[in-house]
């Protein structure tokens, strides 16, 4: 029967298409057959390649065609002559044989070298993801993608880290524009148009650094998909709170990134306790430490004062009322082929209430009080924010770039506090201004050395104007007062030029030499007013500062890096030459000490699995102008502080030791460090506590000493597709300090935690993330205080198909030293996600605090007193989100 | 004639010469994405050995995330591939390829592929030092892929586990893949005078394992890597347990299929 079939097939085939077989052999002219010779069929004056095969072991070919005509087999082999012998097919052959005789001939073929047009971009630092490899359907911003990546690290308010480095920037299409402020772009940006993400080690800021410099930087690049370049798209997010009061969000993005220019424009409205003002300073005040050409980044001037209003260390969302507003414009123009110009504005606006009460109870020697306050604050911030950013590259290997930035701020605080049977009402209104202006020139003189020219100059103003309207300090002034305010002002100049001179030799060893010189000026200006109503009955002497105080560094270091087998070294010298000048109302002093800060480094890398870092440092640090003014403050509303009144530099020893086992991607993997400090001169605190308020002087005591050990263990087991995490911290202190005209009194802290966290890998619809963490901290002066505490968790996630998903968390804290009835907390919240159209339309609900605790207590212990803290809390609440893209 | 310009023919050799030990050096970039790699073809007109040598002249430690040959992305720490050998020989379908480890056993691999059905668009042409090349295309496991070779060179053979066109591949590279691989030929040398061996010595055939197996057991350590991975990620992160895609040009297998 088959037989049949196949006969059948043969004829029909034959007979529709007359399928002409080529045969023959292939020998050189001794005879012999020409092995794995190339034959090709070919259509007589046309370079078509109909067929073609190669020889067999003795010369012998066979190919098979339908083409009829005159065609051309051309027979080629190495080191023979390429032959050509023409052959007529008709429908009637149905087997052609020829044979051909090559001759023999080399045929040499030049060495030609083809030069590499791709730029050569030589990225061994890079490391790339494919999104949509990551990307599950829930994700709805940047964010969420980046938070699937592996070695990624995104903590709760944002934060992107590459094992324990932060990110320096997060650019689009390889241009930046919010630097460390990137949360505003990774929290806001939709997902959707993100083709790749490329991770950059050992980045440089600095392209001509790259290679040079030594680099731990880690930066992100999102490269977008084929559609999204050169269009305007965007999308927009809707949620409002159902069955709950008044609650919303709106965030919507528009973009386009052509390859001349490109805009991003975003907004963001809540009131869910969303926080945009700290991705926003971050923009403003980008902050790097060591980098060349980032001179004065550290400088910024000081607020004396700060109402209440403090959140516990817990999810945002639960604690932040807020009422926010941002809108960011952001574009890059590029000029020509060397000018790009980069513009930013901001806007922000912000209302958050702070609600909280707390118990205070001070127990020193024969001091003995307690503290009930009711807490309720509001502040309302308004700021804005430019910054323009003019890059020339004046030729290959140079480039300056001239940053000009602007930066205004104000903040109305007001609060109303119940202090014991006191009502008072604070008022604070601050502000602040900075303009900001640096040029940076680089030039790379060879493929491994680099020179950086920078330049900057800073002008930041904080004014502050605090009233209160009730005066309960008759203790401290002899006054008849019923009120009192505070003027106070920071004004800082700073000016600086750095010349860094980087080398990389050619083992890769690095020479690096730094010769500068900062100028800062403070000044600050803080008067203390105590009315009777509105009559201003003093101006007390001992609460004014009229500070000037200017510090000039002149300063030069060296540094080098060096690699010997498994160990590398790194050694730095910091030589410094002060001259400070601190004048008051009284008088006028000047010092100009000289000092030299050493470090080394070690490195050793044992073997793959096993290796050892080492840093020891002495360190020399000069004061700042909120350490030397001689005049008390007012800081806080019962809480008035003063400097030392004088020059001083501090010094500290600092030892560090890290080991590592195994590698992070490996089953076991574990990591131990252990740091210990010790300065020899520190400042301390000499205070005076009484039931209304407290004055505390700072005093230079020596000797404190901080040692801390940091241990954890991952383990994955395959059996139960779960990784187990062991965690140990401990921690010890010692330091003196002196209350109400006591001795030194001598302090003591140690603090243990322990915890574990187990997290499941599973293939299925269902994962589960637990773990749990004691925390035992106690402090010893007279008397010793303590407490324990736990925190546990419990996650799950439920994905049913890419179109929907739930998530469920939840959490206990219990904290050993409150009562019963109120130790003991659990949350509970909720999400769900219902994709309607991919890429287009989705919706999700989710719930907070589904128990509705209205409230959250903390306690707390330090020398003097145990506190107990309560925390007002979002209540629950429901949100329908909406999310489109377009 | 084009090929005149660029090609000088030199001496007409007598039967003296063995054909045997005339072999062609080809040098080629891979670049991958960025990643620039130097590598090597070394053919007769039987077989052919190329010699993918990964520079790790910078060792990335801890816990950096390399590229690897046939995943998106690896954490790895320790296994660093650090040389690929593929061997081809006309007449036999399958190839081999020897990839050593660092600090690891060598993997010895027998790929019997799949044919590769070349379409030869005589239309499109290009010359690549100095020879006149004719596009090919094909879609092999899974990737589209395009590939110029030299009739002027009459080997079946090119990078990696290219060949089975009527000339030598000079330059070859993926399409509509996010992740691109881009072959070319810097140079072409030819008589290259080489006492090499370019079969498998019998005692790495003994150790073989196919292709299937191969794969199996990498994407087994692949997802578990992946898993380890994933539970790791700190709390309050939701993660749903990600795929682990192939990334590279070998996406599907013939036995997948």
């Amino acid at each position: 029967m088959g037989r049949i079939i196949v006969l059948c097939f043969v004829l029909v085939h034959g007979f529709i298409i007359s399928q002409t077989t080529l045969i023959g052999n292939v020998k050189n002219q001794n005879n012999d057959g020409i092995a794995f010779a190339n034959v090709i069929l070919k259509r007589e004056n046309s370079p078509d390649i109909l067929a073609y095969a190669y020889a067999d072991e003795s010369g012998k070919y066979r190919l098979e065609t339908s083409e009829i005509g005159n065609l051309v087999l051309q027979f080629s082999s190495l080191s023979f002559k390429t032959l050509r012998i023409p052959i007529i097919v008709t429908s009637e052959n149905k087997v052609i044989q020829t044979d051909a005789v090559l001759t023999n001939e080399i045929e040499e073929l030049d060495e030609v070298i083809l030069e590499n047009e791709r730029p050569i971009t030589i990225k061994k630092d890079t490391i790339i993801f494919d999104a949509k490899a990551f990307l599950q359907g829930n994700e709805q911003t940047v964010e969420d993608l980046l938070k699937k990546i592996p070695g990624l690290n995104i903590s709760a308010d944002g934060t992107i880290k590459v094992g324990n480095q932060e990110i320096e920037k997060i650019m689009i299409e390889g241009d930046d524009f919010f630097e460390r402020g990137y949360k505003i772009l990774t929290q806001n940006m939709p997902v959707n148009p993100i083709e790749k993400v490329e991770i950059f080690q050992k980045y440089s800021n600095n392209k001509h650094l790259k290679g040079v410099e030594k680099s731990e930087k880690v930066a992100l690049n999102l490269t977008l998909k084929e559609d999204f370049k050169r269009q305007w798209f965007g999308n927009m997010n809707l949620g409002y709170g159902i069955a709950s009061e008044n609650r919303y969000e709106v965030n919507s993005n528009l973009m386009n990134f052509g390859k001349k220019n490109k805009f991003y424009f975003l907004t963001n409205l809540n009131n869910t306790g969303f926080d945009l003002i700290s991705s926003s300073n971050q923009l403003i005040r980008p902050f790097r430490v060591n980098e060349p050409g980032s001179i004065g980044d550290i400088q910024s001037s000081k607020n004396i004062l700060g109402l209440g209003g403090y959140t516990p260390n817990f999810k945002q969302e639960r604690v932040l009322f807020n009422n926010a507003e941002m809108l960011s414009l952001n574009s890059i123009f590029k000029l020509s082929e060397k000018l790009k110009l980069k513009a930013l504005a901001l806007i922000n606006t912000d209302e958050i209430n702070f609600y909280s009460s707390s118990f205070n109870r001070v127990a020193v020697g024969e001091t003995f009080f307690e503290n009930n306050e009711d807490y309720a604050g509001k502040n309302s911030v308004k700021s804005g924010f430019g910054k323009i950013d003019l890059t020339y590259d004046i030729s290959k290997a140079e480039t300056f770039e001239l940053t000009s930035k602007y930066s205004n701020t104000k903040n109305d605080n007001r609060s109303n506090i119940q202090f014991n049977n006191e009502f008072l009402s604070e008022k604070l209104a601050s502000r602040n201004e900075l303009i900001d202006q640096k040029a940076v020139y680089t030039y790379k003189l060879q493929a491994s050395k680099a020179l950086v020219l920078s330049a900057r100059y800073i002008d930041e103003k904080s004014p502050q104007d605090y009233a209160v309207n009730r005066f309960i300090y008759q203790d401290l002034f002899d006054e008849n007062a019923n009120n009192l305010s505070q003027l106070s002002e920071n004004i800082m100049q700073f000016a600086g030029f750095e010349s860094h001179f980087l080398n990389r030799t050619a083992k890769g060893n690095l020479l690096e030499f730094k010769v500068g010189n900062q100028y800062r000026k403070d000044i600050l200006l803080t008067k203390i007013i105590l009315r009777e109503n509105e009559t201003i009955l003093s101006e007390p002497i001992d609460y004014q500062n009229n500070l000037d105080y200017q510090t000039n560094d002149l300063y030069a270091s060296v540094k080098f890096d060096l690699k010997v087998k498994q160990f590398s070294f790194s050694t730095n010298l910091h030589a410094h030459q002060l001259l400070n000048t601190l004048e008051t109302r009284e008088n006028k002093k000047s010092q100009n000490p000289f000092f030299i800060n050493p470090q080394l480094g070690v490195n050793w890398e044992i073997n793959d699995k096993n290796k050892i870092g080492t840093t020891f440092s002495f360190n020399t640090s000069n004061a700042n102008v909120l350490d030397v003014y001689d005049n008390y403050v007012q800081n806080g509303f019962r809480s008035f502080v003063k400097g030392t009144g004088t020059f001083n530099q501090l010094e500290s020893s600092n030892i560090g030791l890290d080991y590592m086992l195994g590698n992070w991607g490996d089953k076991f993997f574990a990591t131990t460090s252990i740091s210990y400090v010790k300065n020899h001169d520190f400042f301390s605190t000499n205070s005076l506590l009484a039931q209304n308020f407290t004055q505390t002087e700072r005093i230079v005591v020596h000797d404190r000493e901080y040692l801390s050990l940091f241990s954890s263990i991952d383990k994955y087991f395959n059996i139960i597709s779960s990784n187990l995490k062991i965690n140990f911290g401990a921690s010890k202190s010692n330091y003196k300090n002196i209350v109400n005209n006591s001795d030194f009194r001598t302090i003591k802290t140690n603090s243990f935690d322990y915890g574990f966290e187990m997290r499941s890998a599973f293939k299925g619809v269902f994962n589960y993330n637990l773990g749990s963490t004691a925390n035992y901290f106690e402090v010893k002066a007279t008397n010793t205080n303590s407490f324990t505490n736990h925190i546990s968790f419990l996650d799950m996630v439920f994905i049913f198909s890419e179109k929907i998903n739930f998530e469920i968390q939840s959490e206990r804290y219990y904290f050993g030293n409150l009562e019963k009835q109120n130790n003991t907390y659990y949350f509970l919240d909720f999400e769900a996600r219902y994709v309607f159209k991919p890429n287009k339309l989705s919706f999700s609900l989710s719930a907070n605090n589904l128990f509705n605790n209205k409230t959250f207590r903390n306690y707390a212990v330090s020398d003097i007193s145990i506190s107990k803290l309560e925390y007002r809390l979002q209540p629950r609440y429901l949100l329908l989100n909406i999310s489109y893209r377009f | 004639m084009k090929n005149t310009l660029h090609l000088f023919i030199l001496l007409v050799l007598s039967n003296v010469i063995n054909a045997q030990q005339n072999y062609v050096l080809v040098d080629y970039t891979l670049d991958n994405y960025g990643f620039v790699n130097n590598e090597t073809l070394l053919a007769n007109q039987q077989s052919s050995k190329y010699v993918n040598e990964v520079s790790t002249d910078e060792k990335t430690e801890d816990e950096a995330i390399q590229k690897s040959e046939n995943d998106n992305y690896v954490i790895t720490n320790s296994s660093k591939q650090i040389k690929i050998e593929t061997f081809q020989t006309i007449g036999t379908p399958s190839i081999y390829q020897i990839q050593y480890k660092e600090k690891q056993l060598n993997v010895f691999i027998k790929d019997s592929l799949p044919d590769f059905n070349w379409k030869i668009d005589s239309d499109v042409k290009k010359v690549i030092l100095g020879f006149d090349c004719v596009k090919a295309t094909c879609r092999f496991r899974g990737t589209d892929i395009v590939a110029y070779f030299a009739e002027k060179i009459p080997l079946p053979f090119g990078p990696w586990k290219f060949g089975k066109l009527p000339g030598l591949i000079l330059e070859v590279y993926t399409e509509n893949t996010p992740i691109y691989y881009h072959w070319q030929a810097v140079r072409v040398k030819y008589p290259f005078e080489s006492k090499a061996d370019l079969s498998i010595s019998n005692k790495t055939l003994e150790n073989i394992i196919t292709m299937q197996t191969y794969v199996q057991k990498q994407d087994i350590n692949n997802a578990e890597k992946n898993k380890i991975l994933n539970a790791r990620i700190s709390q309050g992160v939701t993660t749903v347990s990600s795929k682990t895609t192939r990334g590279g040009i070998e996406k599907i297998y013939e036995w997948e299929e």
